[in-house]
């Protein structure tokens, strides 16, 4: 490329700096690849990552199971917990502040990591080791540390830069909310045996907040006390990255802003913040950029949602043609038999629930969840003022045959003076499961498809069944099938906000089965249409 | 391993200097994909599939160059074919909904050297980021940039002015870099 001669020092820049840059890929990322090339090897990888799970699983159990029984059998007590014990009978203890308030034993490690490497390599295993080693460290021979303290009971971790003030019980104030700092130190820290952390709570009247005092301290020989202050603690849950390059400038800002601390000392601190060595930044780059957690595999794929979708019941009302109503010749032998089929008023009806909907790929989200649903709708009739006996049209579901049963009504089919409405309602719960499509759409607004079934449970309702000649209708709710299979089909738009998206669109509902049971000589579907309103929150 | 080995190895189909060969480009090749994709899992998404591209395709390599250029040749048009399926990409394109876009310089993140200045180019708009990264990153000419995106040349040219000021003026507000242009270098270098 016969352009490639960088006339401007900007292009340089850029040039070297891109060219610099480095990230290290996951291993998954590999073994994608592996599985890819070599897809006869597929069985061996995914047995071999079974087996390893499994390993890590039984050793993280066995890991909290021992240092539990530690903390008990030593009879610790709130206030000074044991972290845990290292190999050689080292111990380490935790500042109540690190833990939480509840009196249950914990299971929580301590380690302690050199801040100062020389390579990057070097740099991954420490981070490694960090995560994956329970048991505490003090290796560091250099001028600053991290600690990093796992609570199982909680999964919250909490990181410490910390660097050797080398005076005694002397410690910053810190408060709780502040993440990760500058690391600063000239002296050297910890290369002994024995590390105890302690910590008071000041409540500030003034400023109506708490601030801790931690100070490490590391007892050499059970005699001389190094005093070791805490830069920064950060707390995060274990699967939530932390940016650590924004928490250092947070903690930056915050140790210059502090007010309860002697000026010159933070004066010193900041100065000996920019005085980083090359293999610090180096360091800090790294960490920065390696040291978080693993996102599972999950977030920002699943989504929570809760809907309301208002609309109207509508039903097909059909014979049923199985009942042969010719071998019942008293049905249509009777008087006003032949009257048209009853006709009806669609009615309002609403479906409410919440679920969840998990990203299979960019455009497909696979759902599930719970709905109550309620459907209705009106029937006009004339009320009789006194009962009058008829007939309903049933099946034997032994032998097929239709039969007729007698039952008295006191609304009818036929034309009269007072006119009203009875209604048909049933009370639904639905799991509804099915898939959406994401047919477009951009950053803020996307147009899906969707569709499923809901297995449906009838609570209860009002059936009002029209009777053999159609002349009246006769109320009948245990007539209600109990199981239904219902099916849906919706378009909707989610419209992205600041934390949820909220979501809109026409749902229509149909029923597979009929509302009645297979005794009743008639079939009704409902359909429910509407607009199905939800508000979508990602987990 | 040597290059060569590995070369031989990949052509067997063999796992491990397949493996090898992985381990020693995927981490510069990971911070190219970074700075064309959207996030880090965007980026290793990217970087997969161009590594099964070069392990599948690498009976074409003809020895006629450094083998590193030509994996990143292969990881970059990966990245271009990823980057031209989203819509917005081809909107990025389009100069003037790309100069309403507002950079938060606070979202910059202040950790030093080759990664703060890969995080500046990242924070710029895509169409931008990608003609940048194509020409002054990749050394591709206009022309040829013109053709992956589908653009006409004129229009990689402009996108790659506002881009590179963009850049600069954002570098500069985090003092990353020094005016007057003509003397551009690293604070850092300096101080």
């Amino acid at each position: 490329m016969e352009h490639k001669f960088y006339t401007d020092d900007f292009e340089r820049l850029l040039k070297e700096k891109s060219d610099e840059f480095r990230m290290y890929p996951s291993k998954r990322v590999w073994y994608s690849i592996y599985n890819d090339l070599h897809p006869d090897r597929k069985w061996p990888s995914i047995a071999v990552t079974l087996v390893l799970v499994t390993v890590l699983f039984l050793i993280g159990y066995w890991n909290n199971s021992n240092n539990i029984s530690e903390n008990l059998a030593a009879g610790t007590t709130h206030s000074n917990k044991k972290i845990a014990a290292d190999p050689s009978g080292k111990t380490t203890n935790l500042p109540e502040s690190f833990l939480n308030t509840n009196n249950q034993a914990h299971s929580t490690t301590g380690i302690i990591a050199p801040a100062s490497v020389n390579t990057a390599n070097s740099l991954q295993n420490n981070q490694q080791e960090t995560v994956a080693n329970p048991q505490p460290q003090f290796t560091g021979t250099a001028n600053t540390n991290v600690v990093v303290i796992n609570n199982a009971s909680n999964k919250k971790r909490k990181k410490l830069l910390i660097t050797n003030s080398g005076s005694n019980n002397k410690g910053n104030k810190l408060n709780e909310d502040f993440t990760i700092a500058v690391i600063t130190s000239a002296q050297p820290v910890i290369n002994a045996n024995n590390v105890t952390i302690n910590t008071t709570k000041q409540n500030d009247a003034n400023s109506n907040t708490t601030t801790d005092t931690v100070v490490i301290a590391k007892t050499q020989n059970n005699a001389e006390k190094v005093n070791i202050d805490i830069i920064a603690i950060s707390e995060t849950e274990g699967s939530d990255e932390v940016d650590d390059a924004a928490a250092a400038n947070k903690v930056n800002n915050s140790l210059q802003n502090k007010t309860d601390e002697p000026a010159a000392a933070v004066k010193k601190e900041s100065k000996a913040g920019n005085q980083l060595s090359a293999q610090d930044k180096s360091w800090m780059e790294h960490y920065a950029m390696y040291n978080k957690p693993t996102r599972k595999k999950w977030k920002g794929r699943l989504s929570s949602e809760v809907f309301l979708t208002p609309g109207v019941t509508l039903r097909s009302f059909y014979s049923n043609t199985s009942v042969k109503l010719s071998s019942v010749p008293s049905a249509v032998n009777m008087p006003g038999a032949g009257t048209a089929m009853p006709g009806y008023t669609p009615g309002l009806s609403f479906q409410t629930g919440a679920g969840i909907s998990y990203a299979a790929s960019k455009n497909i989200r696979v759902k599930a969840g719970v709905q109550a649903s309620f459907t209705n709708y009106a029937i006009p009739v004339t009320d009789i003022n006194h009962p009058v006996l008829t007939t309903l049209t049933l099946n034997n579901l032994n032998s097929g045959y239709p039969y007729l049963e007698s039952r008295a009504s006191l609304v009818a089919n036929v034309p009269g003076h007072n006119n009203k409405k009875v209604h048909n309602q049933t009370s639904q719960v639905s799991i509804p499961v099915g898939m959406a499509l994401r047919l477009g759409g951009n950053s803020k607004v996307e147009w899906y498809v969707a569709g499923g079934v809901q297995p449906t449970y009838i609570m209860g309702g009002k059936a009002y069944l029209v009777s053999s000649d159609h002349n009246n209708f006769v109320s009948e709710p245990s007539m209600l099938r109990k199981w239904n299979m219902n099916g849906s089909a919706e378009t909707y738009i989610h419209y992205k906000m600041n934390g949820f998206t909220l979501q809109a669109g026409p749902e229509l509902r149909y029923q597979f089965f009929s509302n009645y049971s297979g005794r009743y000589s008639y079939s009704e579907k409902l359909y429910n249409a509407g607009i199905k309103l939800g508000i979508v929150k990602n987990l | 391993m040597t290059e060569e080995l590995m070369l031989a190895g990949c052509l067997k189909n063999n796992a491990a200097s397949q493996e090898a060969l992985y381990n020693r480009f995927s981490p510069r090749m990971l911070g190219v994909c970074y700075r064309f994709g959207k996030n880090r899992e965007d980026a290793e998404d990217m970087l997969q599939e161009g590594f099964i591209k070069v392990f599948t395709q690498i009976h074409q390599y003809r020895n006629e160059g450094a083998l590193e250029g030509w994996i990143r040749r292969i990881i970059v048009h990966t990245c271009i074919n990823n980057l031209k399926k989203n819509k917005k990409f081809a909107d990025s394109l389009d100069i003037i909904h790309a100069k309403s876009i507002y950079i938060n310089e606070e979202l910059i993140p202040s950790i030093m050297q080759a990664k703060q200045v890969v995080e500046c180019i990242r924070m710029l708009p895509i169409g931008y980021r990608t003609v940048l990264n194509l020409y002054a990153v990749e050394g591709y000419p206009h022309k040829e940039i013109a053709a992956m995106l589908d653009i006409e040349e004129s229009t990689s040219r402009s996108q790659y002015t506002r881009a590179k000021a963009m850049l600069e003026d954002i570098l500069v507000k985090k003092k990353i870099i020094q005016k007057p242009k003509d003397r551009i270098s690293l604070v850092a270098a300096q101080g």
